[in-house]
This record gives structure tokens, C-alpha cells and sequence, in this order.
């Protein structure tokens, strides 16, 4: 035997691959889109592609907001406020500013459904309570009234009131997220997420039943409303929320509220998130498990 | 934003707000008596300040401007290459170390056996997922660990987890695979080396790979960490086929586990080296017909002078467990008995020094080779040995130059020694160099076969060619 087989030329090393949202897969596989800048950060650049569709290149280890595509390092990240060279997305991948970087990871911007109980909640919510309360942040008068109506008329299982309290709430503050989007937001994420397993009688299904009616209620009228009432940016994010699609930041929140891992560390970076954004997010949060809790005992 | 505060607290500033001109935010500006700027809108940032005099409204603006363009402190001044948090202070434990880094979600653990059953405990109870790097961990310890974490959602992947690939990041022996489709729940380190490895051959990548640990699909463990492994790759969204791999598993729990999995949205292939069924090179050539990829000629380097082959006995010296499995069993069937880990053995021979009994005290052969270098001394001085058989495993976390050490051990062999074939398990962007290291051992006279079973098929044919 002699023969020695040549192989073909090596690749060059690792491919330069990113990771990105599920949510944003259809863009991240479709066609080619173009892209222009919307704000621009050290370590997240916002583009869109014109209508209200919002991608964020974020570098490692920023916030996972759920239309983010992680670079694969911060030298990644454009240098300057202004893209010079071509942007776009799409054909599986992102070009920014004359860089590919190829989606190859995936990650889900919703938690993993963890079962929970009443009790487990409960506890959950009054630890986040506890914690929330000793951050020297404070919402503003107008948004906190708005929360609580907005946790009133869900806990009482009154659609309209709910969409109206949300409304009311959409572009509200201070923030390229307005503070009052936050707080809708996390509510939002809050109420898809934080169900505790339905009772198996005729009423724990009817409960059920109304806790989406509700919920998709508020959701329809902030997908309708926010375009045109915040920032390209927050609507984004408030579209995402309606379908109950998070950061990582959020959803380890609610993961540890059933439980599964301790909050203070999670809770503090949530906090970390913006300004005022991650505390925003953990009132909307607290006030969306609270209207729940409410709900099973009327 | 912090910047309203600021500015509405400086002197002489008596209300301000700094916020986008969403309507809602124009309406609140207009309450407070200003005027409603003409043409902005929720894009636009819109700055309102009451001030005293001109003065005050300048000073009140320069904090606006210094706030809007201050930079929060990064993560990496804070600390974030690993030094631990801001406060300097190491962290003593992996609960304290999940504390400082709440974004982390996986602990390697690589502490002496005994140990590792505390610190992997603590990191489950820390939210954390576990890699179990360690060996010669209890069976009973294993099965609490597993039942724990699937208790909390967790992976316990381990112990001896040689090798693992999570989220894009090599962990322990790692070969340098390019993403793609395939998820692997391996319960065999060097298997998973060896199928990551053809498949990056033939074009294809991986999404993850979860090493559950050699016992997991023993009888006692049940196959716990496999259920967890199967539902994460089930659930990621990279994955379009999940291929499970295991050294001999379990008859019964072999058996249950096409059930348990019915459930999974994920096209599944089981790869468990049992007797009759395929070796890990034709486990390969069936994924990838199932995923459509056309099966290549798996790459071989042959010496330029290859040495006349020559009667006598099989001896596979091997540092991965389940390559010597696969050996061994492909051995027997061809020549009859072959003796397995007893070093004693005067006929055909597949050892595997990776096992607990040879690594007690040392570090794995794959990265300390001096006792397999001994015995290969003695079998290429050895005139009644036909054949050895090698492996040789590239990739991160192991000997920088593993044919080098090799070659010489060859080069220094005395006159007319037995054929020599190994098994190269790596990929092209391995940082040792793939062609480069083939070059090393073609140029001592042996042959490299980057599929295993090509290998063993190759030194029985030399061995048959020659009686």
C-alpha cells in the first residue's frame, strides 16, 4: 500500500460564529435585508431594517436581549457611532459594518417552563419583594398608579381595564426604554411564564382560559399600540414581551422564583440592565405573579 | 436615566426632565409648564430644565452632556478575565464563585474522586449544571448527584467526563469541530472525540456535545444523566440530530431507552457499542447518509517505506477507553481471543492505560504517555509481537505533540521491529498541526488512519497478509 491521500486545504481554523435568538431566526435565515443604525454602544449596536423590526449586535457577556445576536468577541463589535461599510442581515448570518458573523448557536429567550407552586411562588415573590424594597431606585408616581391599576384589573380578570392600564403605561419616563415600557414588559413576561399548574377541576380550566384572554388582551393592544407611541427600539422589545420572549437576564429571574436557583444573584443582574431598565422590568415582574396569586384566591 | 436626577438636584435647576418625546413623556414635560418642542418625536431625546438664570441652565447642561456620555465600568475592568469580582477577593467555593458570576451556568469540577462529590453537590445547589472531569467517584454518590439534579433541571455530565462541548466552548479533551447540526450525549470520552472528529471530516459540525460520564447506562445509574443530556438537546434549537454513544451499555437499560424517548421532537441515533452492532467509523457513515451528506474516503497517511509486515501477535496500546473497546472487539472477532488490561499477556493484547487502575497517582496517557511509551519500548523489541496498534488523540487539554513523543519512542527501536498503525483522532484546527503530526509518524514508519476501525482493520490485514 503507498498511496497517501492528500486532504483538502484546512479551513483556516475556527469559523467566526455568533449566537443568536430563536426569535429573531426568521430574519437571522431569510433573505438579505439592509440594515441602518439606531444607537450605537460599546457593547450593543441597535440596527433596523426600516419598519419596526429591531436586531441588536451585542458583544459577550452584555445584556441577551431576546432580538440580539451575540458576537463572537468585543473586537467584533463596530469601533466608531457611524457604520461605514455595508450592514445587513440575513442568509444565516449578520454583516456589520463589512464583518460576516455567522449564526451558528441558538439560544431560547423564554424560560423552560418550570413547574411551580402556589406555595413556591409565593415565597418566590415575597423574597423579591424584600429585595426590590431596599434598591434605592423608586418608579415614578404616575408609573407606579399605573402598575397597580394594570395588577388590579388582571387580578380581577377584566380584559379591557388591563389593556388600558398598559396603554396608559406604553412610552411613559424616562429611558431609551421608557421606565413605563419596562414595567410593561416585565409584567408581560411575567404573565406567560409565571403560572402555577392548573388546578385539574372545571374551574381551575376556566381560570386558566381567562388568565390568557386577559393576558393576550393587553398583548394584542401593545403590538398595535406601541409602534407608534415609544421608541423603535423599546417597541421592539415591548413586541418580544407580548409573545413572551425575554433577555436571559429576565428569564433567570423567573426561573428562580420557582426556586430552582438562588435570586439574590440573578436579581442583582437584572439590576445591572440599564439604568433603571432591570429594576423596571422586577416591579412589572412582582406585580404580574402578584395579580396571579390573586387571581387563585378570588 | 440617572441623568434627570442629576440634573433636577443641581443648583439653581428647579425641575427637569431628560427623556424621549414619546407623547406620554411631551405630556408630562408640558404639565411641568414647559412649552411642547415643535417636531419631535419618540426617537428624539427631549432635554427640559427650569432654571434660575442663564448660569445655572448652562451648568445644569454640561452635567446633562457629562452624564449622557459617561461610560458605565465595563465588565472586564471589573474584574471579569477571571480574577474574580470587584472586591479582589478569590472566591474559596463554588457556591461563592456562582455568587460573584450569577451569569454563569456550568462548574467544571476536576478535584481527586474523592473529593469531587462535595463541590459538585455545592454547585447544583447553586443553580449551576456539572461537569465531573474526575474519576473513581462512587457509583452511589454518582446516582445522588444525577437524581439531584434532575430534580432541579440540572446536568450532572460525569464523572471521568473526558470530554465535552458546551454552548460553543471545548471542556476537558477537546477537539477543535466546526458548528453544526449534530447533538451527541456521549457516555464515552474518546467515541465522542472519534465521531466529532469523522463528522468534521466530512464536512459536518456539531451543536453540542453532553458527556454523561462511562456508567451511565450501567444498570445502577439507569441512563439519569442520559434523559436530562436527550431533553437539553431536544430543547435547543441548534440541534437538528442527536447522536447517542455509549461503551457497552447496559442490556436492559439499552433497551428501555427507545421508550423513554419516544417523547423527544428530535430525530435520534443510537450508537451503543454492543456486540454485533456497528463500530463508531460505521455509526458515522449512518448519520451521515441520514442527514444526506455524502460518506467521504476516510483520510489515512501511509509511510513511504512502509516495513515488510511479519508474523506474530496483535498488541493495542491505547490511552481512550472506548477506542480500545472498539479495538478490542473488532480483534476478537477477526483473530480469535485477545486479552484485554492484563499486561501479562503473552498472545494478542488490546490494554487501555486510560483505566482507573493504570491512573491512579498519574495523569491520563493521553497526557502523560510515559507508561504506554515503556510497554510500546518492550513490544517493538519483542520478536513474537506482528503488529502494534496506537492511538493518538489531538485537540485541546492534551500533550502538545503526541506523535513527536511517539516517533521517538520508534526511532529509538532496534532493528527489523513489528509494523506499527495508529489511529489519529483529530481535526485539521486541532492546535497540534493534524498533517504535520501524520508526517511525524509516517516518516517513523507507521500508519495513520483517522477512523479507528480502519486502523484495527488495517493491522489484521497485516497481521493475516503475513501468517
Amino acid at each position: 500500500m503507498t498511496a497517501v491521500l492528500t486532504r483538502s486545504a484546512p479551513v483556516g481554523g475556527v469559523a467566526v460564529s455568533g449566537a443568536a435568538s430563536t426569535a429573531i431566526r426568521g430574519l437571522v435565515e431569510g433573505p438579505r435585508r439592509a440594515l441602518t443604525l439606531l444607537a450605537a454602544f460599546p457593547s450593543a449596536v441597535y440596527l433596523t431594517t426600516g419598519d419596526s423590526t429591531v436586531l441588536a449586535a451585542v458583544a459577550p457577556g452584555s445584556v441577551r436581549l431576546p432580538c440580539a445576536v451575540v458576537m463572537p468577541s468585543a473586537a467584533d463589535m463596530p469601533d466608531g457611532e457611524v457604520l461605514t461599510g455595508e450592514s445587513w442581515v440575513g442568509l444565516g448570518g449578520l454583516t456589520l459594518d463589512g464583518r460576516r458573523v455567522e449564526v451558528s448557536q441558538w439560544w431560547r429567550p423564554t424560560p423552560p417552563a418550570p413547574p411551580m407552586s402556589v406555595e413556591v411562588l409565593a415565597r418566590g415573590l415575597d423574597a423579591l419583594t424584600a429585595r426590590l424594597s431596599v434598591q434605592q431606585h423608586r418608579l415614578l408616581r404616575a408609573i407606579s398608579d399605573g402598575l397597580r391599576r394594570l395588577e388590579a384589573a388582571v387580578r380581577m380578570r377584566e380584559p379591557d381595564p388591563a389593556a388600558d392600564a398598559a396603554s396608559a403605561l406604553i412610552g411613559l419616563g424616562p429611558g431609551l426604554t421608557p421606565s413605563g415600557d419596562d414595567v410593561v414588559s416585565g409584567f408581560l413576561v411575567g404573565l406567560h411564564h409565571l403560572a402555577v399548574p392548573r388546578e385539574p377541576t372545571r374551574n381551575g380550566h376556566a381560570l386558566a382560559a381567562a388568565r390568557a384572554h386577559v393576558r393576550d388582551r393587553i398583548a394584542g393592544r401593545i403590538l398595535i399600540e406601541a409602534p407608534v407611541r415609544t421608541t423603535t427600539l423599546s417597541a421592539a422589545l415591548l413586541g418580544h414581551a407580548a409573545r413572551g420572549h425575554a433577555a436571559a437576564e429576565v428569564t433567570s429571574v423567573l426561573n428562580a422564583l420557582s426556586g430552582r436557583r438562588p435570586l439574590s444573584p440573578v436579581l442583582m443582574r437584572l439590576m445591572a440592565v440599564g439604568h433603571t431598565s432591570g429594576y423596571d422590568m422586577a416591579c412589572g415582574i412582582l406585580a404580574a405573579g402578584r395579580a396571579l396569586l390573586g387571581q387563585r384566591e378570588g | 436615566m440617572q441623568a434627570s436626577r442629576t440634573v433636577a438636584t443641581a443648583p439653581g435647576v428647579s425641575d427637569a426632565m431628560i427623556a424621549m418625546a414619546t407623547e406620554l413623556n411631551l405630556d408630562l414635560i408640558e404639565d411641568l409648564g414647559f412649552e411642547r418642542p415643535a417636531g419631535a418625536g419618540p426617537n428624539d431625546m427631549v432635554v427640559a430644565v427650569a432654571a434660575a438664570d442663564r448660569s445655572a441652565l448652562d451648568h445644569a447642561l454640561s452635567l446633562v452632556d457629562a452624564a449622557l456620555t459617561a461610560r458605565a465600568p465595563s465588565r472586564d475592568s471589573a474584574g471579569g478575565s477571571g480574577a474574580g469580582p470587584a472586591s479582589g477577593h478569590l472566591p474559596r467555593t463554588v457556591s461563592a464563585a456562582a455568587r460573584d458570576h450569577p451569569e454563569a451556568e456550568l462548574a467544571l469540577i476536576s478535584v481527586p474522586g474523592p473529593h469531587a462529590f462535595t463541590e459538585a453537590m455545592d454547585a447544583l445547589e447553586s443553580g449551576l449544571s456539572v461537569v465531573v472531569f474526575s474519576d473513581n467517584v462512587p457509583v452511589e454518590l454518582e446516582i445522588r448527584l444525577k437524581d439531584e439534579a434532575a430534580h432541579r433541571g440540572l446536568l450532572v455530565m460525569g464523572p471521568d467526563c473526558g470530554t465535552a462541548s458546551v454552548g460553543g466552548l471545548g471542556l476537558g479533551f477537546a477537539n477543535a469541530v466546526r458548528p453544526g447540526p449534530v447533538g451527541i450525549v456521549a457516555a464515552s470520552g474518546t467515541g465522542a472525540q472519534q465521531l466529532m472528529c469523522l463528522l468534521d471530516a466530512a464536512g459536518v459540525g456539531i451543536s453540542q456535545c453532553l458527556g454523561v460520564g462511562g456508567r451511565d447506562l450501567s444498570a445502577a445509574v439507569g441512563g439519569r444523566a442520559t434523559r436530562q443530556a436527550l431533553r437539553r438537546l431536544d430543547d435547543d434549537p441548534a440541534t437538528e440530530l442527536i447522536a447517542v454513544i455509549s461503551k457497552p451499555p447496559d442490556p436492559q437499560v439499552a433497551q428501555r431507552l427507545p421508550e423513554e424517548t419516544a417523547e423527544l421532537a428530535t430525530p435520534l441515533e443510537f450508537g451503543l457499542l454492543e456486540p454485533g452492532g456497528p463500530d463508531l467509523t460505521r455509526f458515522t457513515e449512518q448519520l451521515l447518509r441520514r442527514l444526506g451528506v455524502a460518506v467521504p474516503a476516510w483520510p489515512f497517511w501511509a509511510p513511504g517505506r512502509a516495513r515488510p509486515a511479519r508474523p506474530g501477535v496483535l498488541r493495542g496500546l491505547y490511552g481512550g477507553g472506548t477506542l480500545a473497546a472498539e479495538a478490542h472487539a473488532l480483534a476478537t472477532a477477526a483473530l480469535g481471543p485477545v486479552a484485554g488490561d492484563d499486561l501479562a499477556a503473552t498472545g494478542h493484547l488490546v490494554v487501555d492505560f486510560g483505566a482507573d487502575q493504570f491512573t491512579v497517582g498519574r495523569a491520563h496517557p493521553m497526557l502523560d504517555p510515559a507508561l504506554r511509551n515503556q510497554r510500546l519500548a518492550a513490544d517493538l523489541a519483542d520478536p513474537a509481537v506482528g503488529v502494534i496498534l496506537l492511538d493518538v488523540e489531538l485537540g485541546y487539554g492534551v500533550h502538545p505533540d503526541p506523535a513527536g513523543e511517539l516517533a521517538a519512542v520508534l526511532a529509538a527501536a532496534g532493528h527489523d521491529p513489528p509494523a506499527v498503525v495508529t489511529a489519529l483522532v483529530g481535526t485539521l484546527a486541532d492546535p497540534q498541526d493534524m498533517d504535520g503530526q501524520a508526517k511525524k509518524l509516517t516518516d517513523a514508519g507507521a500508519y495513520a488512519f483517522a477512523s479507528n476501525a480502519q486502523a484495527v482493520g488495517h493491522a489484521i490485514q497485516l497481521l493475516q497478509a503475513a501468517r
